[in-house]
This record gives C-alpha cells, structure tokens and sequence, in this order.
C-alpha cells in the first residue's frame, strides 16, 4: 500500500514538474537579436560641414507584421526599414545611435539613441531696443524625397 | 451561382493585388560603421553578401546576417583599394554605406542549400 502511495506521489510531482516547465517555457517570448549598428537613418546620410550632433534620450519602436507601414515603399515593407522611420517620426530624430534591433515573434523591437543633427540659425531680436539676436536649430533636412534607388552600377573592375 | 463564383473570383484577386509583402529589412538611407560622420568622401559601390548552407533544411552556421554582410562590404572596399601613403592612418576605412539595398538569393538540390543576404551601397569613406 505505501508504494502504491510512493508510485503516486512521485507520479503528482513529475506531472507538477512538466506543468512548471512547460508554463516558463510559454510564459515570455524569447527576443532575439538581429543586428546592432553604430549608426542608421532612412532619411539622412553624411552630416555637412556647419552641422552639429545632439544626441538625445533612448528610445525604443516596435513594428509587427501586418502593421500599416509609416512610409509607403511599395509592395515590399521592410519591417525593420519601418521600425526604424517610426523612429525617426516620433522623435524628431535626423539619425539614430547605438541601434539594436530584434526579433520578438512576427515583430521587430528597435532600441537606439535619437540624434538630431542641427545647425544654429540667427532670428530677428524681439525689439530693435536691445537683446541679443535668439537662435534656433534647424534641422538638417532630408537627402531626397522618394524611394531609395535601385542597385547602383558594379564598381569598376581594379586596374 | 455563376455570378456569385464571379464576385468571389474578384474579391479575391483584389484583395491578392492590395497585399503587401512583408519582409524583415530591405532597404536603408545609411548605415554609419562609426559615429563620425563628417568630412565624408565616395569610394564607390560595394556588393557583398553572407551566405550560409542547409543540409535537411537545417542552417549549418547560422543564417545570413545583415551584419556579416555589412561588415564584408566594408571589408571587401578596403581589401580592394590600396592604402595612399600621404593618408592618415585609418583614413580608407569604410565609415558609412549610403543608399543600402538588400535581398535574398539561394537554391536548393535534394536535400543540400544555399541561402545568400546580398547587399549592395555606395561606401564612404
């Protein structure tokens, strides 16, 4: 009668111990990483001469398949491209640093530091009694308008 | 009944023509390497990729990554391009691939593969 017991109770815990096992296994989606860069933008490249950086906050976007893309490329969306714009919108952000994409089921979450690149502009002075001239920032603007060119022409084969 | 197979008929091409294909990257404006992105010049376009084999269906490797391939385009620009004397040290790594496009290419006979992330931009140094 008490290995029967025995049998029984080792049969409780082994159920129990699937149970635990199986509920941490489905309890959190694992993030996978895809990629980090330095640097990216979907609007701007080089940062002129006259230019400053001003690096902000951290910031994070998550973009899903099947969302609405945020910036209309076609028929193919690019789901970190739009991860990335997102971005850029919500922040105000010509740049973004220190990017680290990944991966969480059919969405990708993207983590970076928005970075504007900014020069200072003079306006006119409140008054013509006195004070200084007020300065604001004007972004820098966007390379181009439209979609990113096709694959450009081979490089040329070495001399 | 004919009528209705022709109003399923056309519902569904239409909602086949409005889906869109979702892909996980295609295409970016740039990709710095460094932070410093001042003071830039063209060296030209670069094409590479990172490529990875299956056997059964299994990756051997890992998958191709945006990275590796990122990282080949500036390593390929700089095997390519001899190093100029009068340049500071350091002065013909690739800083940032501008106008980046991506797409994927492979095959597969029986039951080995081959699966490519090609990349093609316009590096800066």
């Amino acid at each position: 009668m008490l290995k029967a017991h025995g049998h029984r109770l080792s049969l409780i815990f082994g159920f129990a111990a699937l149970a635990v096992i199986a509920a941490g296994c489905s309890s959190t989606p694992a993030r996978k990483r895809v990629f980090s860069v330095p640097v990216v933008s979907m609007t701007h490249s080089r940062i002129p001469s006259g230019y400053k950086i001003k690096v902000g906050r951290a910031i994070s976007t998550r973009f899903c398949k099947g969302d609405a893309p945020v910036v209309e490329t076609g028929q193919t969306v690019g789901m970190i491209d739009q991860a990335i714009h997102k971005a850029q919108i919500e922040h105000n952000a010509t740049h973004l640093y220190d990017v680290l994409v990944m991966q969480e089921k059919s969405c990708f979450v993207l983590e970076a530091l928005a970075v504007q690149a900014y020069k200072l502009k003079a306006r006119e002075p409140a008054s013509k009694a006195g004070g200084e001239a007020q300065w604001m920032e004007v972004l820098l603007p966007p390379d181009s308008q439209g979609d990113v060119p096709l694959m450009p022409a081979e490089a040329p084969a070495d001399s | 009944m004919v009528k209705c197979l022709f109003l399923l008929l056309g519902a569904a091409l239409v909602s086949g023509c409005a889906s869109k294909t979702y892909v996980d990257y295609h295409s970016f404006r740039s990709i710095g390497l460094q932070q410093d992105l001042a003071g830039l010049e063209s060296a030209g376009a670069v094409l590479s990729e990172d490529c990875s084999f299956s056997i059964f269906g299994k990756t051997v490797g890992g998958e191709p990554s945006l990275e590796s391939a990122i990282e080949n385009a500036a390593a390929s620009k700089e095997a390519r391009e001899p190093a100029s004397q009068t340049a500071a040290p350091g002065s013909q790594k690739i800083r940032m691939l501008m106008n980046v496009h991506t797409w994927s290419e492979g095959w597969t006979a029986f039951v080995v593969g081959r699966q490519c992330l090609k990349l093609t931009a316009i590096g800066y140094r």
